[in-house]
């Protein structure tokens, strides 16, 4: 791809405040439109903090260093316009005591460039039809909690799309939803895609969810990125050993029967005293001593490749 | 409207027990004090020994106490709350006589303190930390240590006999021949500092209550997302923020009605506003028990009803309130 | 005592303790701070305030020490404030803790009293306790009190119920502790930090209310007392206005640093409340 990318990250590392540990650090990572890029992590691997960085969305207190750019947009995305969030939680995200419909419209409102034919009103009961949701017209009148956690779900990402966004950022958007209501979430967000033309960065903890959707995978481990590539040599040809037992514990091998969510052994590091080297090695089934002393190695293409001595013998 | 008209019935029922125990505490009351209706009836007109057993006999007062409770009751029943000796009329006429002008009170003093109040909370919650919020937490914490009849003799000081702009006490102008709308320009003129005598102490109240559930609001997770979509901030802050942030405070108004009530009291008598509170006041002065009970019975009803509006007004706010998982409708 | 060093950390607490401190001496240090009766004769009528050495902030219309009996009435205002408090607030953690324990019929006929005394506003309820009683210090805390022990009675109600479902009560419960014993031993303990935090909003409403009914002619007479006071110089608003103006300053001082302390007692026990 040729095209200046819509999001661009050099270096980046984050922190919430002055005397608090990186939860982000040395992220390197371009977003090209149309990409589908899924950022995969445990909670509290910083993926999240990876989501608002490249949506300009950090908070006010956050300090961010290294260079964060959007030259496929222009300048610095207007929040809502230029790129569109999804928030976990659904119903925390919507006002309680306002409509529906007034909700979108009021996005919508806040976008327009200019008069248009319809009111803010009618294109909110459209965005609702989009994300396929029943009787809009109706729905609209209704409030949050007179819908479902899929149905709220549905409003967020329409009120993500009502300001005409190119980027789409879904923060752990479906994990709060039950596996069938998530499945057909799944499905509209990769139609909408589609069909805006929208890039879209998927953030989750779940690898099987994340190769069902995404080009692009990226995974991110206590805070640095450890993997980036196309979903096919991922998912074929893992080449850090996190992704490997990521991979590992959802092909479900070690899985109880009928069994919940399945994890890698052990828990991740402390950001306030990470471990010396390799942030993984602790875990790690091929660790050797080497790994303890000093970062390792990024092996590949700063878009295919990952961060391990082993990464070369781990490749095809 | 069938959640608010279903919410109505429901704490109409809830009162009845609430209301029922009142009684039997004022004729409780009634019991200890010294004196029987009786005794305050003949002391108005004047009667000898066998008229006294004669009306005994007649109300039922040589019964036992339940007996006498029951004719309370009955008595209530048909809206007679007794004879006032003070005033020489029935307790309920010189009540419904008063009791417009202490609504008239409470309701501008309700509007302003909650108002002003929510409105400068507003102000103070938008920036937390900021000058303007450190001045109005300042002043509504100062605010809120001054008993309202004190404000109200310095407001007199100031206002009435030094700067001579308002009125110093009373309702109207006595006898001034107004009629309409310079009549109730006058009455407003004379409501100025009784109004702000009793609502500024709420004022504060509102106003520390707003400012705390405004910094509760910008907290939630809703209004984060409201600006990540690129809603304006002052849109934000007003639609999203102020109008969640006002919930709690309505339901502070209902809490708030008894006291401003009794507030009044004190109030009425500083300015000679003639009203309820100052009833109450005088009937104290005058030992006319039958009087004071059937004000706190009234008062009692009034709270009960201003609380009733408060949950009407509190269902239209937030569509959460006596709602199952409906759909729209 | 991280409780204590975060008081200390409140700049509010730290006042407005200072200023409690304060009036406690003056109120306690009365009798030597001014001698005899404060209700006695002392001057000419009606002295200007800092005109006579004897009564720096005047006197009153009957030639009585203004400054005298302010500080006499900083005895009267902080007994009745602080014993009207804690007499609500004692009854009020009974009642709560009786019908959170017990639950059923008992719970709910005490909520319906609770109700029943919030409905009736509680400075009518007052007055008309002191109007049969009659007018001593003793009916003045009782009457306040009647007003305000619904507040704690909820609040502890509330914690009751949640904290009764906790292991540790259930243990008690499982080794045979008599109820009393569990109320008393395991769950107030726990009830009561928050009843604390409203305490200072009690004892304030107190003093305010004791002004009020003294205000309104219903003290203790033989008491010097803000409200009447306060009261004794409206007739001579015009003229002398400093005769109402001092006692209610001293008023406003002191339910300042009620809530001043009030703000440090909750920063101390790390309540949510509105310092954000």
């Amino acid at each position: 791809m040729s095209a200046a990318p819509l999001v661009s990250l050099r270096d980046v590392s984050v922190r919430y405040g002055p005397a608090t540990p990186r939860v982000l650090g040395h992220v390197t990572l371009d977003l090209m439109a149309g990409d589908r890029l899924a950022v995969i992590g445990e909670s509290g691997s910083g993926k999240s903090t990876l989501a608002l960085a490249l949506a300009g969305l950090l908070p006010k207190g956050a300090a961010a260093e290294g260079r964060i750019a959007w030259p496929g947009l222009g300048e610095k995305p207007l929040p809502g316009r230029d790129i569109g969030i999804v928030y976990q939680d659904p119903s925390g995200s919507l006002d309680p005591v306002m409509r529906i419909g007034d909700q979108v419209a009021e996005v919508v409102a806040a976008h327009a460039a200019g008069p248009t034919d319809r009111s803010p009103r009618e294109q909110a009961v459209e965005l609702l039809a989009r994300v396929e949701l029943p009787d809009p017209a109706n729905l609209a009148r209704s409030y949050p909690h007179q819908l479902s956690g899929g149905q709220r779900q549905r409003v967020a990402l329409a009120l993500a799309l009502a300001g005409r966004p190119r980027v789409l950022v879904a923060d752990e958007a479906t994990s709060a939803l039950d596996p069938v209501v998530q499945s057909r979430l799944v499905g509209l967000i990769g139609r909408l895609c589609d069909e805006e033309g929208l890039a879209l960065v998927f953030v989750t903890h779940d690898i099987a969810l994340a190769a069902s959707l995404a080009s692009r995978l990226a995974v991110v481990y206590a805070g640095r990125l450890v993997e980036i590539g196309p979903r096919g040599r991922v998912l074929a040809h893992p080449r850090h050993p996190y992704t490997r037992a990521l991979m590992a514990a959802h092909l479900g091998l070690d899985r109880p029967p009928g069994g919940r969510l399945a994890t890698v052994e052990g828990s991740p590091p402390d950001l306030a005293s990470p471990p010396p080297g390799c942030r993984f090695a602790p875990r790690c089934s091929l660790a050797v001593a080497g790994c303890t002393s000093g970062d390792p190695p990024w092996y590949g293409e700063p878009d295919d490749g990952a961060a391990c001595v082993f990464a070369e013998r781990l490749a095809p | 409207m069938r959640r608010a008209l279903s919410l109505v019935r429901r704490r109409l029922l809830g009162a009845i027990p609430v209301l029922a125990l009142v009684i039997v505490g004022t004729f409780t009351l009634l019991e200890f004090a010294p004196g029987d209706a009786v005794d305050a009836y003949l002391g108005a007109t004047g009667g000898d020994r066998g008229l006294v057993d004669q009306l005994r006999r007649d109300w039922g007062l040589d019964q036992g106490p339940l007996q006498r409770l029951g004719l309370y009751v009955a008595a209530l029943a048909r809206l007679d709350l007794g004879w006032s000796v003070a005033f020489s009329k029935p307790v309920l006429t010189v009540i419904l006589e008063r009791l417009p002008n202490t609504l008239l009170l409470m309701g501008a003093a309700i509007a302003l303190a909650f108002g002003l109040g929510s409105l400068l909370g507003v102000v103070a919650g938008s920036r937390p930390g900021s000058a303007t919020d450190r001045a109005l937490s300042i002043g509504s914490l100062a605010l809120y240590a001054i008993p309202g009849f004190w404000l109200g003799l310095v407001l007199i000081i100031v206002f009435a006999v030094q700067l001579r702009w308002l009125p110093s006490g009373g309702i109207e102008t006595i006898a001034s021949g107004l009629g309409g709308l310079a009549r109730a320009g006058d009455i407003a003129r004379h409501l100025v500092l009784p109004v702000s005598a009793l609502g500024l102490l709420y004022l504060a109240l509102y106003l520390r209550m707003m400012r705390t559930s405004m910094a509760e609001v910008w907290r939630q997770d809703f209004a984060r997302a409201a600006l990540a979509r690129g809603v304006p901030r002052r849109r934000v802050l007003w639609r999203h923020v102020a109008r969640n942030a006002l919930l709690p405070l309505v339901t502070m108004l209902g809490l708030q009605a008894a006291t401003m009530l009794g507030g009044s009291v004190v109030i009425e008598s500083v300015f000679a506003v003639p009203g309820l509170g100052r009833l109450a006041h005088e009937a104290v002065a005058q030992r006319d028990t039958p009087l004071l009970l059937g004000i706190i019975l009234v008062g009692a009803l009034v709270v009960i009803l201003v609380n009733l509006a408060v949950d009407v007004a509190y269902a239209a706010l937030d569509p959460r309130v006596g709602s199952g998982k409906e759909t729209a409708a | 005592m991280s409780g204590l060093s975060r008081f200390r950390g409140s700049a509010d607490g730290i006042a407005g303790a200072a200023v409690l401190a304060l009036l406690a001496i003056v109120a306690i240090a009365a009798p030597v701070l001014s001698p005899g009766d404060p209700l006695n004769i002392v001057g000419a009528p009606l002295t200007r305030p800092f005109e006579a050495w004897a009564t720096p902030l005047g006197t009153d219309r009957l030639g009585r020490d203004v400054l005298a009996m302010i500080v006499h009435g900083a005895r009267t205002s902080l007994t009745v404030g602080l014993a009207a408090a804690l007499v609500a607030i004692a009854v009020g953690s009974a009642v709560g803790t009786l019908a959170g324990l017990m639950g059923g019929w008992i719970d709910e006929a005490l909520m319906r009293v609770t109700e029943a005394f919030q409905t009736v506003p509680g400075f009518l309820l007052a007055l008309a306790f002191v109007s049969t009683v009659g007018p001593s210090l003793a009916a003045i805390v009782v009457a306040i009190a009647l007003g305000a022990w619904t507040g704690p009675a909820r609040l502890v109600r509330a914690e009751v119920l949640s904290i009764r479902e906790r292991d540790f009560v259930a243990s008690a419960r499982v080794i045979g502790m008599h109820p009393l014993a569990i109320a008393w031993r395991e769950v107030l303990p726990h009830a009561l930090p928050p009843v604390v935090a409203l305490a200072s909003v009690i004892v304030a409403g107190a003093i305010l209310t004791e002004a009020a009914l003294s205000f309104l002619g219903l003290g203790d007479p033989n008491r010097a007392t803000w409200g009447g006071l306060i009261a004794e110089g409206r007739s001579v608003l015009r003229s002398a206005p400093f005769l109402s103006i001092w006692p209610g300053l001293a008023l406003v001082v002191t339910v300042l640093g009620v809530h001043l302390t009030g703000e440090g007692v909750v920063a101390a026990l790390a309540l949510r409340r509105s310092q954000a």
